[in-house]
């Protein structure tokens, strides 16, 4: 092997890549840029929408006659609003598509009779359904008419709600009125008791004896190293893969593409070290890729951590990541970068241009990420055998070092196996890519 | 110099099984001298220039370049060598001078004497206006110049030219016409592959025919001309074809 051929290659197809916007955005931006927003954009996107459904009283429809449990709903006027028989009914009316139907058809049956009992469950279901699916109410709350009588005559009654679980607004505002009950039955319970004879501090003992307070005493640490150790294999995996793509199908088929392979093959730099210059451009890119991604998620997951430990309130940094593991990680890296950068070189070198490579790695995206997910199940862990199964093993050992604490012991056998079986498959895939580039077949394939 | 001996080339194709796409061709070329190697689309011009750039193995016969066997000393070979074909590109997020510096370099010229020979060339094909711009804003003109000067920073013996003109505007093919004219005014052996036939009978001291992988025609322009009677080299390629078809 020519040193000098192999450096002038490298030196030059990383030119190349570094040039090229495509590779560079890949390299740079989706790890530093896409998947911190990704985590922190989506995390704050939902915040937001449960923080505006939580800030906005929501339309509840209150059933029966009850007027103490009604001023009470009146009154919790931040966080429900109380729409009225006459709001109710007209908006029911003006809904004009045919898919309220049911809030529609039983709306007559609902005036003459609110509790609907001439209908079947099912009937009713589907009228109220359609009632919060229509926005004229997020859920109704149903007082038995009986109420006044039970609180005389001491029986329990059952007050119903009405709500679509799977409906958002609906949901929140089933919570809330749920949680306006609750509290107004505490203070019917203290009332109750109160009368019976105890003192309003004796009423508010027995009403809550005691109090369960559960305290999660693990670091934060080990809290945001588990929601890494799930996220992580499977992104790293394909920062690795991604970073490795575009150059390998540039540097090979792109340059078919472009007619300038032959003049390269023409000149006195011998196929072997053309083969070792790409490969090592290939391979810095991916390992650039994931450097950056794994860096750029430890940050995220600092932020994170710091909004965690501070209760949600606060911001700042906390390092939530073992060193050691982000180091045992990168190390990981190094072997898939190879086998990755390596199985990439040698399909793209079979493909004619830059689509048809293209097309012949996408299934391999798919068999790469599938295994790769398996870090995200439960249960699964590292085992020696599980170790030498091509990308699991891989990700499974990226789980593992991510759960691995300070102080804390590696299972470094485990690791060790995946180390060396990825070594291992990444020297056979070194070798075809060889063999590849040395098969005028796949070279001037027309 | 080129000395070609019995070059064989055979592929396997899975629908039309084993071709014999270059069968026995021999053929040399002094230096000083152009050999036009002329035929059809798919006749083995491609192949045979290949092969003697070594990308390709001959299975059987050999060839010598410049004193080196191909087989033998492929790297001393393309050592030799400047190739150039109608298809060939330029890297097009690097400048000229980049691209000039690596295929020096790669030659195993030092970076000095790469830097002074691209000076040269700048001055000769008049390129210093864009030297230092990515090729990907070149005019086809500007890409032949650099495409020449590549192909001959290494200062080489022998040139391969396959269809060089191949798609090109009567400007940017003259440009080639005199480079190849200038080549052998230099003493070098050019072999160029053409279809094109006022090119090869302005620039070609001899010719060689050949048609599906075989030789068929080897002789120099001259008594081509008299064989035939007649001076139309097109005339002279379609009653070669034309006999062998026949």
């Amino acid at each position: 092997m020519n040193l000098r051929q192999i450096k002038l290659v490298y030196l030059k197809e990383m030119k190349d890549i570094l040039r090229d916007k495509r590779s560079l955005r890949i390299m740079l931006l989706i790890p530093v840029v896409v998947y911190p927003l990704m985590a922190f954009g989506f995390s704050a996107l939902a915040m937001g929408i449960v923080n505006s459904q939580r800030d906005k009283p929501s339309p509840v429809m209150m059933v029966g006659s009850a007027s103490h449990v009604r001023t009470v709903l009146e009154q919790a006027s931040k966080k429900i609003r109380m729409v009225s028989d006459e709001e109710y009914t007209r908006d029911i009316r003006n809904l004009d598509s045919a898919e309220f139907a049911p809030a529609q058809r039983h709306l007559s049956a609902w005036i003459s009779d609110p509790y609907l009992e001439n209908l079947d469950d099912s009937t009713k279901a589907a009228y109220y359904y359609s009632v919060v699916k229509g926005k004229v109410v997020d859920c109704i709350l149903e007082v038995p008419a009986d109420y006044d009588e039970s609180r005389i005559s001491g029986d329990s009654v059952m007050f119903n709600i009405y709500y679509d679980e799977q409906e958002f607004r609906s949901d929140g505002a089933e919570s809330k009125l749920r949680r306006i009950i609750a509290e107004f039955r505490d203070s019917t319970i203290i009332r109750i008791l109160s009368a019976a004879g105890m003192s309003e501090i004796e009423a508010q003992h027995a009403l809550k004896p005691f109090w369960i307070q559960p305290t999660d005493v693990a670091p934060a640490e080990k809290r945001t190293g588990f929601m890494l150790a799930l996220m992580l294999p499977y992104m790293i995996v394909i920062m690795v893969l991604i970073g490795a793509m575009y150059p390998a199908i540039d540097l090979t088929a792109g340059e078919k593409e472009r007619g300038t392979l032959e003049t390269i093959l023409a000149s006195p730099a011998g196929r072997d070290e053309i083969t070792m210059g790409k490969f090592l451009a290939v391979f810095t890119a991916s390992f650039v890729t994931v450097i950056m991604g794994a860096i750029s998620m430890t940050l995220t997951a600092g932020f994170g951590a710091a909004q965690m430990v501070n209760d949600g309130s606060g911001s700042g940094f906390v390092l939530a990541v073992n060193p050691a593991s982000l180091a045992v990680v990168i190390l990981l890296m190094l072997p898939t970068s190879v086998l990755f950068s390596a199985v990439l070189l040698a399909i793209s070198v079979m493909a004619r241009s830059f689509k048809e490579a293209q097309s012949y790695i996408q299934p391999m995206m798919i068999l790469v990420i599938l295994p790769s997910m398996v870090a995200m199940m439960p249960g699964i862990d590292l085992t020696p055998l599980l170790a030498l199964v091509p990308v699991a093993g891989i990700s499974l050992a990226v789980k593992a070092a991510m759960l691995t604490a300070r102080g804390e012991a590696f299972p470094w056998t485990n690791i060790s196996i995946v180390f060396a079986s990825t070594g291992v498959y990444a020297l056979a895939a070194l070798f075809l890519v060889r063999q590849m580039f040395n098969k005028e077949s796949v070279l001037f394939r027309t | 110099m080129i000395e070609v001996s019995g070059l064989t080339k055979t592929f396997t194709d899975k629908k039309r099984g084993t071709i014999t796409a270059v069968n026995n061709v021999s053929f040399s070329c002094p230096s000083g001298q152009v050999f036009g190697l002329l035929g059809l689309n798919g006749a083995g011009k491609t192949t045979t220039l290949r092969m003697l750039a070594t990308m390709l193995k001959p299975d059987s016969g050999t060839a010598t370049l410049a004193g080196y066997d191909l087989l033998k000393s492929p790297g001393d070979v393309r050592k030799s060598i400047g190739f150039l074909t109608g298809n060939t590109g330029l890297y097009i997020r690097l400048t000229g001078r980049e691209i000039l510096l690596y295929f020096g370099q790669l030659q195993g010229l030092s970076r000095k004497a790469v830097s002074e020979r691209i000076e040269k060339f700048s001055l000769i094909l008049d390129m210093e206006k864009f030297l230092d711009v990515r090729v990907d804003k070149y005019s086809t003109g500007m890409k032949q110049k650099v495409s020449i000067a590549r192909t001959l920073i290494h200062n080489p013996s022998v040139l391969i030219l396959d269809e060089p003109t191949l798609g090109l505007d009567v400007l940017a093919s003259r440009t080639i016409v005199d480079f190849i004219g200038n080549a052998k005014k230099d003493g070098l052996s050019v072999i160029l592959s053409t279809h094109i036939m006022h090119e090869a009978a302005h620039l070609c001291d001899q010719i060689g025919v050949i048609h599906e992988g075989a030789m068929k025609k080897l002789a120099t322009l001259k008594s081509l001309k008299a064989e035939y009677g007649t001076d139309d080299l097109d005339a002279i390629f379609v009653s070669i074809i034309g006999e062998n078809h026949a």
